[in-house]
């Protein structure tokens, strides 16, 4: 059973069609569940009051699973789970080390996208879509890369990044500047306080503006599902920088997006990129902005080797990367637990 | 083995389910559910993997 927590008109149908009394939203889910009394439970949402209510109605469920990307979340859900499974390697190095049950996950492409009619003309040249925020911590190395692409080179950014307004960008400089002028009086009384250092952080870590305007031109409303999988099939190159969180292993969603509708993925050298992929055969990898703009031209000019890692890189993805792989893999995770 | 799923969509996917179907509300539970697997989303793709199985509900 699955449940879409933030869809209140599927779970209102679900409690008519029910002969339910409740109204209220987690009420719903949690009736939901008594009815359908699991013995299994994963949480794809943050921490909240439906959690502790689920846990305290529902005595039935065996194991508590909670499924975690990469952002950071609230470290008191992990207490509270039997198990977490995340996408990212350095999350389960780190939360392993802090002694909870974690295991690793990749995400996956799902086939069925290609089912419906997408763009097949290649409309743009190099792409990249994704959020930049560069704040540090989040995309501080995709706005450097992009920053130096589009010195060297023509990009198109699809990003939400997009929509921010002058309002955001004066936003970012005010508290910048209130974060970073009080830092002499913190120095001075660090003696007394000892904040100076963590004022400090702060400060450094927050950033003048949300992205650099020098790449502003390049930006595109970001699009969703089948309007992103039409721009990244209408691309010749497809651009990928992960997060700042992921700065030794390859596991973002556009690995598998970009290979899986068949386009030619430029993505960043990790350390575990061959255990998905083949380097320079299935797709191509670059280790510094420079190499980037080389390999990102060669593509473009190449446009028979292009198409061969894009269609080998695709195949890679049908034969071990959609959810029809993931899915063996994350019940064989959960028996492991459950013995 | 009896599996929940709890998920969350984004407001963003949310919108592109509303321009597919339009009258998504007014579609029984059973309809909206499979309105809603178009979605590429882990818990959503996990869920429709393991319920077309069979093996699981």
């Amino acid at each position: 059973m699955t449940i879409p927590t933030n869809m209140p008109y599927f779970l209102r149908k679900w409690a008519e069609e029910n002969g339910s009394k409740h109204t209220e939203k987690n009420q719903i889910i949690v009736e939901m569940l008594k009815k359908f009394l699991p013995d299994i439970f994963l949480y794809d949402l943050h921490y909240d009051d439906l959690f502790d209510q689920i846990k305290a109605n529902l005595n039935t469920i065996k194991m508590v699973v909670l499924w975690k990307g990469s952002p950071p979340v609230n470290m008191e859900i992990f207490k509270k789970v039997d198990l977490t499974i995340s996408c990212a390697p350095e999350e389960v190095k780190s939360l392993r080390g802090m002694g909870f049950k974690i295991e690793h996950l990749h995400h996956a492409f799902n086939k069925n996208i290609l089912n419906g009619q997408l763009q097949a003309n290649k409309e743009f040249e190099l792409i990249f879509i994704g959020q930049i925020y560069r704040a540090i911590g989040f995309h501080t190395d995709r706005d450097r890369m992009l920053k130096q692409i589009v010195k060297e080179m023509e990009i198109n950014v699809f990003s939400p990044s997009y929509e921010l307004g002058f309002s955001d960008f004066l936003y970012h400089l005010v508290k910048k500047s209130a974060l970073t002028l009080p830092l002499p009086f913190y120095f001075i009384s660090d003696k007394f306080s000892n904040k100076y250092s963590i004022k400090l952080e702060k400060a450094r870590e927050y950033p003048f503006f949300p992205y650099s305007l020098k790449f502003k031109k390049s930006l595109h409303p970001a699009g969703y599902e089948k309007k992103m999988y039409d721009v990244i099939r209408s691309s010749k190159d497809v651009l990928n920088i992960h997060a700042d969180s992921s700065p030794q292993f390859a596991f973002n969603m556009k690995l598998f997006e970009t290979t899986g509708v068949g386009s030619c993925l430029l993505t960043d050298w990790k350390e575990n990129i061959n255990q998905l992929f083949e380097e320079d055969e299935e797709i191509v990898t670059y280790r510094s902005p420079e190499e980037c703009v080389q390999k990102a031209k060669w593509l473009l000019a190449n446009s028979k080797e292009r198409g061969i890692i894009a269609k080998k890189g695709q195949q890679r993805t049908f034969a071990s990367h959609l959810y029809e792989h993931r899915v063996p893999e994350f019940l064989s995770i959960i028996k492991k637990h459950l013995e | 083995m009896r599996i929940a799923i709890l998920t969350y969509l984004y407001n963003e996917m949310i919108s592109y389910v509303y321009e597919l179907f339009p009258n998504l509300n007014k579609l029984n539970y059973l309809d909206q559910k499979k309105s809603l697997i178009i979605i590429s989303e882990f818990g959503l793709r996990v869920g429709k993997v393991l319920w077309k199985s069979k093996k699981f509900q």
